[in-house]
């Protein structure tokens, strides 16, 4: 019996020519997204001249100027001489570190009493919650300004202007870690802590010792995703912080004044506040989309 | 509670004669909550301190007139806040530009980013392109919007050269008030250069939240539709598409939130201008507080933003929940 | 060691009644089983035992100790969960260690030490002390959960269905080994399952319950061969029992059960049981129900004497030293186990004949046994 082609050619050479398509779509993407951080990170090292050299129109070969240069880096080292940049970016660390340290802490409380608890209008208190996190920043910037003017937050003082903004952080990642972490503590049997009570635990101390160590994944995850959202905030910080507390943002933008735009510092600062931000960002790929989606989407 | 007839079964606990008074105090305080409870408590009250208060001053704010003279106090103006509103002009523009900016930012995330999502997924080196593809979304709004704007300069922005050498752009700016080749009732290029760099930043979490989605259809009903004969158009619509919907909807609420939240990228890449094109309510509320210091006026926008942003989060939660099977 | 008293015990979510009423001793020392299917209440009632749930009405005792307001770790009970809910993230060691580091009465390491080998020795799981949960075998698993409970001398173990998610083979093994541990332990134990199988075999007595209330309470034997209603009688054993609608009659003393396919006359003795649980046929026939177990039939090719009936052979499933014969009479099916040597086939035409010392007859309406 003779056996039949059951793909023609025409058939195969139609699958090839979707197959290359794809390819094609997908290094489009690839450059679509990579060439503005590339550029930005090249440009940083390049002296001003060779960062402002772009090819006559239409002359794409000429495209290969932007790989040749020598490359510099004092850029970045006129930041600290003479821009102070580390102060900012301490200031940043503190502000974001704090300010994620207790979001986290006082959150993932919350969310094990909202995944357990078994609360009268549980959904409505959860909502609540979410919708403080919702809130349009700007609408509440003015409410906040007095308030925080009336804390004495305001006045021109390093720690004061900090704590103001780990006050900020916390009380706009809060929301976000009880939403994100609650789908963490979901998913731990119930068995486990029942079984820690009848072993001879309290409450609390179920909760220590067997719940916090296996949401541990969720809660440094959460950690990191705050982290990320407050390091790169840039209204809170540039309200709150301006006095005395600037963090690498707001420096970054102060860069950028009424008469000229240093764009030699401005990208060696984003590529400084980009590059740790990449890094953090890959160690939580796996909790990005259920942290973007404050716990509703699993990855 | 330690009962005393305990005491006979387990000779090492307590009784409560034994216990001190700070400790029965203690246990007293504790059984008014419960545990659960106890444990909220602490966020409970952070978030009620620093959002009720803006809330209520947001609320009566809204019905007063600003002083604008120190020495002055502010006067209450009824509803006036609000009815200005309808003539003026640019809050009008503001919203006509927000419902533009939701409009394009989101149908050319969900497009784009579902694309790459149904591209990508399960390809060789699938991780390696996912790792690639989210980096957009660390880099600080702000460093986009810087990043944009460089690549947007008319002397040595790359962007600007791509974009002519491509010949799709005729004007001599990429950040003016001209329209765009085509579609003349289409917002202003300085709207779409904002545009583009949005969806640079934030296609990725669309597309990670759809491949999310991918993952998550049941292969066995991938199987059943490929074994009943049905090709990869038709195997989309009727499998892959009912099963990612809710992810979708949740994807498009939470950029839908996202955008009336951040104003840094405009604030960078345009400050509102050129002629106003780029200035949407957000970006016109932060000018009426921030700029004008018209507080009254900008607590009336705010709520009604407010108001908007509750009405997608109930929206959200819905989807949520319904998804939770709750 | 303790014996556990329920007194009128109530457990309510909202409005639905998970356990109605329930009054039940457990003896100290005693292999005591709740046996019921899904939703029975069962579970409800050994979780406020544990003082997982709260009572919501009536009182628990645990030996003479009122337990209702006392939290679980006050209670000095061990508890084996149905999932073995075992620490992910501490080891085998570890999780049987760790009962002994958190509850009341303090032990030193090399106590601790002490106690966790002999239990792991007791449960032939030394070998696997280092390991993680995730890297055990479901059966081993289930060793740990059982060597959690027993590092401790607690008052009551607990157990929640702990060996329904083994596989048949180890099943039937874990049944001997746990009642042998019960009886070498010495311990009260409260076991919850579904299986009858599992309650017969290893209880000392056994409390049947469903939809939240109890059925009967007794030993094994005594809830095979004297169930207190239709339910008891369809829930023990396997295949469960033959239940068939008829109706008794009475023409002086000779009282029949008649049906469409057989006439059984009555001997004095059952007539006697009858009346003597208020059984009255003085206002004409009744309609009850005859219940046979499935080996309570005896079957042969030739009609035997006058009470025997014909039926026909629907199925045969033969299960090596026995066979399931499946029978089909008029309005009935019957389900009967013989020997597997009986040369029989589908289709083929048999006589059947209830053992007369072995039926049950049960009241149509309420459903209680009359014997």
């Amino acid at each position: 019996m003779a056996r039949t082609e059951l793909v023609s050619k025409a058939a195969k050479r139609k699958r090839a020519f979707w197959r290359t398509l794809m390819y094609i779509a997908i290094a489009a993407f690839f450059l679509w997204t990579t060439l503005p951080l590339l550029i930005m990170a090249l440009s940083s090292i390049k002296e001003l001249r060779d960062a402002f050299q772009i090819p006559e129109v239409g002359d794409w070969a000429g495209a290969l100027k932007m790989i040749q240069f020598s490359p510099t880096f004092h850029h970045y080292t006129d930041l600290f001489t003479k821009e102070h940049f580390e102060h900012y970016i301490l200031n940043s660390v503190i502000a974001s570190g704090s300010a994620s340290i207790s979001a986290v802490s006082l959150g993932s409380l919350a969310a094990y009493g909202l995944a357990r608890g078994k609360i009268p209008g549980e959904q409505h208190l959860s909502f609540w919650i979410l919708s403080t996190r919702m809130a349009p920043v700007v609408a509440v910037m003015v409410p906040l300004y007095s308030i925080f003017t009336g804390l004495g937050l305001l006045e021109p003082s390093r720690w004061r202007n900090l704590l103001g903004l780990i006050l900020a952080y916390t009380t706009f990642d809060l929301p976000f870690a009880v939403w994100f972490m609650r789908s963490f503590f979901e998913d731990i049997p119930v068995e486990l802590e029942e079984a820690a009570k009848v072993d001879g635990c309290s409450n609390l101390k179920a909760f220590r010792k067997i719940i916090l160590p296996l949401a541990m994944p969720g809660i440094v995850a959460a950690l990191i995703l705050c982290l990320i959202f407050s390091w790169n905030d840039f209204i809170f910080a540039s309200i709150f912080g301006q006095q005395a507390a600037k963090t690498l943002p707001v420096a970054t933008s102060e860069l950028h004044s009424t008469v000229s735009i240093e764009w030699g510092g401005i990208l060696a600062s984003g590529t400084l506040l980009v590059v740790p931000m990449l890094f953090l960002g890959l160690l939580v790929k796996k909790y990005l989309v259920q942290g973007m989606t404050m716990g509703a989407v699993r990855q | 509670m330690v009962d005393s007839k305990e005491k006979a079964i387990n000779p090492q606990i307590p009784t409560l004669q034994e216990e001190g008074v700070a400790q029965r105090l203690f246990s007293r305080i504790k059984g008014l909550l419960p545990f659960h409870l106890w444990i909220m408590l602490p966020t409970i009250i952070v978030l009620a301190a620093i959002t009720i208060y803006p809330f209520v001053w947001m609320v009566v704010m809204s019905f007063k007139e600003t002083a604008m003279n120190p020495g002055e106090s502010d006067v209450w103006v009824g509803l006036y806040n609000y009815t200005r509103l309808l003539d003026d002009e640019p809050f009008i523009n503001g919203v006509k530009l927000l419902l533009w900016y939701f409009l394009l930012c989101l149908s050319i995330e969900m497009l784009l980013g579902t694309s790459v999502a149904l591209l990508i997924n399960n390809i060789k080196f699938e991780n390696f392109f996912i790792i690639i593809f989210i980096m957009p979304m660390m880099v600080a709004p702000i460093i986009v919007g810087y990043l944009f704007r460089f690549l947007y300069n008319v002397s040595f922005g790359w962007g600007f050269w791509l974009l002519k050498s491509l010949g799709l752009m005729s004007g001599e700016t990429i950040l003016a008030n001209a329209k765009p080749w085509l579609f003349s009732f289409f917002p202003s290029t300085a709207f779409m250069a904002v545009v583009a760099a949005d969806v640079w930043e934030w296609t990725p979490l669309i597309f990670l939240i759809v491949l999310a989605g991918l993952k998550a259809v049941p292969q066995d009903q991938l199987e059943a539709a490929r074994v009943d004969g049905a090709g990869p158009v038709r195997t989309f619509l009727e499998v892959t598409l009912p099963n990612i919907k809710s992810v979708l909807l949740i994807a498009l609420v939470v950029r839908l939130m996202d955008n009336v939240r951040y104003i840094d990228l405009i604030y960078v890449l345009t400050k509102g201008g050129p002629a106003d094109t780029t200035k949407i309510l957000p970006f016109y509320l932060y000018n009426v507080s921030f700029r004008y210091f018209e507080f009254g006026r900008g607590a009336a926008i705010g709520f009604i933003l407010l108001l908007f942003t509750i009405f997608m989060g109930l929206f959200f939660v819905n989807v949520v929940f319904k998804k939770k099977g709750v | 060691m303790a014996k556990v008293t329920l007194n009128h015990v109530w457990k309510r979510y909202g409005k639905i009644e998970a356990v109605i009423d329930l009054s039940a001793e457990c003896k100290d020392r005693e292999f005591f089983c709740l046996l019921g299917p899904s939703g029975c209440g069962k579970s409800s009632t050994l979780r406020m035992i544990a003082g997982l749930e709260e009572i919501s009405e009536g009182e628990i005792l645990i030996g003479d100790t009122v337990v209702n307001k006392v939290e679980p770790k006050d209670r000095d009970i061990a508890m084996v969960f149905e999932s073995y809910a075992l620490y992910p993230h501490k080891t085998v060691y570890a999780n049987m260690a760790f009962p002994l580091r958190v509850g009341k009465r303090s032990y030193t390491n090399s106590e601790i030490k002490d106690r966790v080998h002999k239990a792991a020795k007791i449960l032939e799981i030394s070998e696997f002390l280092d390991r993680y949960p995730k890297q055990l075998s479901g059966g081993q698993r289930q060793r740990v959960a059982i060597g959690r409970a027993i590092v401790r001398e607690p008052l009551v173990f607990l157990m929640d269905e702990p060996i329904s998610h083994l596989d048949a083979k180890l099943r039937t093994h874990m049944r001997g080994e746990l009642k042998h541990l019960q009886k070498v332990l010495n311990h009260t134990m409260i076991y919850v399952t579904h299986d009858q199988l599992e309650a017969m075999s290893m209880a000392d007595r056994i409390a049947i319950m469903n939809l939240g209330i109890l059925q009967q309470l007794g030993t094994p034997d005594e809830i095979f061969n004297q169930p207190v209603n239709q339910f008891v009688a369809g829930f023990v054993g396997d295949p469960p029992m033959n239940f068939i609608d008829c109706t008794l009659e009475a023409s002086g003393d000779n009282w029949q059960l008649t049906n469409d396919s057989f006439k059984i006359s009555m001997s004095p003795e059952l007539i006697a049981k009858f009346k003597g649980k208020n059984g009255d046929l003085s206002s004409g026939p009744m309609e009850v129900v005859l219940g046979v177990r499935p080996e309570n039939f005896i079957i042969t090719n030739e009609k035997g004497n006058e009470e025997s009936f014909p039926g026909e052979v629907y199925v045969t499933e033969p299960l090596g030293e026995d066979m399931i014969v499946d029978v089909t009479i008029p309005k009935n099916k019957l389900k009967l186990k013989t020997s597997v040597d009986l040369d029989i086939r589908m289709g083929d035409k048999v006589w059947l004949e209830a053992m007369k010392n072995k039926i049950h007859l049960f009241n149509r309406k309420t459903q209680q046994a009359y014997f």
